[in-house]
């Protein structure tokens, strides 16, 4: 008892200690509120910045798709019928007349089969795309990631 | 703290106070009030985003080997934010230059918009190839007048384009009475219109989504996948198709022909391998559509317009009462020249007296008193169930759009009388399309079973190709009674040395001439000429229909038509890898 009097009269004695203490507690309460929204605020603009990748990404799809339209047109025109026999003959080629041909037998030979552009339904595969978790998981989850990435690396590396 | 100043803390106080009561006040009347709220929510919507309808890409149409016939190509909406516009000249000198645009009427539109608009629509389907010299002119201008402010500084702020697929048939008219086209309806709505384009619509032009797409990136959300529009394989063949074109061409030229169809099957599953018909439509112009199909002029020939047949019939005729027993090839029928039915007196073609003859014999002669003669020996009654089961007088249902289903009065339509059994039997007083005549024939062809004529060979929906399977539409005859008539009508030709003959190849077919119906009668002058064909007779592969409607050189089908068959043919087997009987028996016996 004796022993908290003199401590107590040794601290009154001392007032920068209050004031330490003061400027301590509001430090922590700036601190923390500090550090709080520079993690959300990074957060948010590391968000932002996928969303905007992704809208830039869908433009480019929308691109890509239309040019691969484009394409296959072009590759239809190129080779429809009247081009090709143009350049058929072009090379000197002509057309096949009924008596001209020679008939053999070839053995394995398979008549041309009409054209198979996809496959069939059965051989369908569920292919399951998965959201990436940077859309769904909250910030606790994060840091939680974070801290399991890091100590597992840790691990991996210590001898 | 000075008293004096306590109560001026004190107002101050008081008045920050309410206001900040007043602003929670209106928050929670926000709140409470459904009206305000719903008012609240839309004017944030209104800037928090936009709804934008994804439109799939029309599937893509082939031929039975992957050869594109319809695909898209990529065309642009050119217009102007009007609230970015900084001089409209500029603008419409550019336009009126690169794409030949009215200058004076885009001034206009844009110095004078309606009431209201912030986006105008200056031109569409703009070529990518336009759209590149108006881009780099834009460029261009940014460049060299970019830093130069002032109203009267060359500018093309505000022009901007917008991508969108179009239509593009890259064998511009080639089987264009199969696929038809793609337009807009009087709503602006895209639309199929004819063909397979009409046919299948809802699929190849699949289902547009609309989505919202936040401004805000931290809303953005994955888009929802919009499946493109189903694609077709069809059952035609490019090659074969464009040869059918080439000779329906050839002939219109050598007959003077009105019109000319042919239509191409095979008879064991019922594809369509060609049909072709005149006129024809460069579907990339479709526009032209008015001009070229005058005076409810069809489509497509082949399924859009019935016709009396004439004696193409008889093989229906015949098939008839082979099979119900009636007669056999040998049967004796003597020719008088003259029969009546039902109080109608029917005559041959050439109003002549034939004599005793086989039933070969009246199918290589075409004589209709004996045709007439067999129909009365069949009956009515089982006459038209047979033509029924034919499937005269139904549509096939075919996946083309606009099949008709000509006309086969029957026992107790009020229009339908005795005589019409005798005139029947030889293909007057009935009408049938082209394709109802090679899918009832191609039914002898494929030993009795009549296959559901089709044109879509496979469906790719969703990354899965679909074939579609060969289905039965009727057995009208045994198979037995097809091989027989098979080979009857295979011998007429030949005992009648007929120009359908071909050179390697046993076939079996008959001419037809059909008289037209007027309002004052039928013409005799005027004639609508056919021939039905198929072969090898063996093992048929192919039937074969021919129209010539009003040939001018002859009004014979065996003059007209008959001789077109071989040609046909001689096409077919080469592009059909069909070797000649004999080279056939032979790789057969190795």
């Amino acid at each position: 008892m004796k022993n908290i009097k003199e401590f107590r009269q040794a601290y009154l004695q001392t007032p920068w200690r209050k004031q330490m203490q003061v400027v301590g507690v509001f430090l922590l309460c700036l601190l923390i509120p500090t550090l709080v929204t520079s993690i959300y605020l990074n957060v948010t603009v590391r968000a932002a910045a996928s969303g905007r990748e992704i809208l830039l990404m869908q433009d480019e799809i929308e691109t890509y798709e239309l040019e691969n339209a484009d394409l296959q047109t072009q590759l239809g025109i190129v080779t429809s019928a009247a081009e090709m026999e143009k350049k058929a003959e072009d090379l000197g080629f002509q057309r096949i007349q009924q008596g001209d041909a020679l008939y053999l037998v070839v053995p394995g030979y398979t008549p041309r089969q009409s054209v198979t552009i996809a496959p069939p339904p059965k051989s369908i595969k569920t292919i399951t795309i998965a959201m990436p978790p940077d859309f769904s998981q909250s910030l606790i989850d994060l840091v939680k990631q974070k801290i399991q990435i890091e100590a597992l690396s840790t691990k991996g590396t210590a001898r | 703290m000075n008293n004096e100043n306590v109560w001026r803390y004190t107002l101050l106080g008081a008045i920050f106070s309410l206001l900040g009561f007043l602003v929670l006040g209106k928050l929670v009347s926000f709140q409470l009030d459904p009206e305000s709220k719903k008012q609240f929510v839309e004017e944030q919507d209104k800037y928090s985003g936009g709804w934008h309808t994804v439109y799939p890409a029309r599937g893509q149409i082939t031929d039975r080997w992957g050869h594109l016939m319809a695909g898209n190509v990529t065309m642009y909406e050119v217009g102007v934010n009007l609230e970015h516009v900084k001089n409209p000249h500029t603008i419409a000198l550019t336009l009126n230059v690169i794409l030949g645009l009215d200058y004076a009427e885009i001034m206009k539109s844009i110095e004078n918009p309606p009431q209201g608009l912030v986006y105008l629509v200056l031109d569409d389907y703009v070529s990518k190839a336009d759209l590149e010299r108006l881009q780099k002119y834009k460029d261009e201008i940014g460049n060299t007048y970019g830093a130069i402010t002032g109203k009267d500084a060359p500018s093309l702020d505000g022009l901007t384009w917008v991508p969108k697929l179009q239509r593009i048939y890259p064998e511009k008219s080639l089987a264009s009475n199969l696929l038809g086209f793609v337009g807009r309806d009087d709503s602006g709505k895209i639309k199929g219109y004819f063909g397979v384009e009409a046919n299948y619509d809802d699929l190849l032009a699949g289902v547009p989504v609309t989505v919202w797409i936040p401004n805000d990136p931290n809303r953005v959300e994955k888009l929802p996948t919009v499946p493109e529009g189903t694609s077709l394989v069809l059952t035609i063949d490019r090659e074969i198709q464009r040869s059918m074109e080439d000779i329906v061409d050839a002939s219109l030229d050598e007959t003077g022909a009105k019109s000319a169809t042919i239509v191409v099957l095979d008879p064991k599953t019922g594809e369509i391998l060609a049909m072709a018909t005149t006129p024809r439509l460069d579907l990339n112009k479709y526009w032209n559509y008015v001009e070229i199909f005058r005076d409810s002029t069809p489509f497509n020939r082949g399924v859009s317009e019935a016709y009396e047949p004439g004696s193409v019939y008889k093989v229906l005729t015949m098939a008839a009462a082979l099979d119900k027993g009636v007669v056999k090839p040998q049967t004796e029928f003597i020719d008088t020249g003259k029969i009546e039915v039902g109080g109608a007196e029917i005559y041959n073609w050439n109003s002549g007296v034939w004599g005793p003859q086989t039933m070969i014999g009246c199918m290589q002669h075409s004589l209709n008193v004996c045709l007439a003669w067999i129909a009365t020996q069949v009956g009515a009654k089982d006459f038209y169930s047979y033509m029924k089961a034919f499937g005269i007088g139904h549509l096939t249902g075919v996946d083309l759009a606009g099949e008709v289903a000509g006309r086969l009065k029957i026992p107790g339509d009020t229009d339908w009388y005795d005589a019409e059994l005798g005139t029947n039997s030889f293909g007057q007083g009935v009408s049938t399309t082209p394709l109802q005549m090679a899918t009832a024939v191609s039914a002898i062809a494929n030993k009795g079973k009549m296959m559901y004529p089709h044109i879509v060979r496979s469906i790719i929906s969703n990354g899965h190709q679909y074939d579609t399977e060969p289905r039965v539409l009727s057995i009208p005859l045994s198979e037995e009674t097809a091989v027989t008539l098979t080979d009857m009508l295979a011998e007429s030709l030949e005992k009648e040395a007929s120009d359908a003959l071909v050179e390697g190849y046993r076939v079996a077919g008959k001419t037809g001439t059909g008289e037209i119906p007027t309002p004052y009668g039928y013409t005799s002058d005027v004639t609508n000429t056919s021939f039905v064909g198929w072969g090898p007779v063996d093992d048929p592969s192919f039937v074969v229909y021919i129209w010539l409607e009003k040939p001018l050189t002859s009004i014979w089908g065996s003059e007209v038509a008959a001789p077109i068959f071989p040609r046909i043919v001689n096409k077919l087997v080469v592009l059909m890898n069909i070797p000649p009987d004999d080279v056939r028996y032979e790789l057969y016996g190795q």
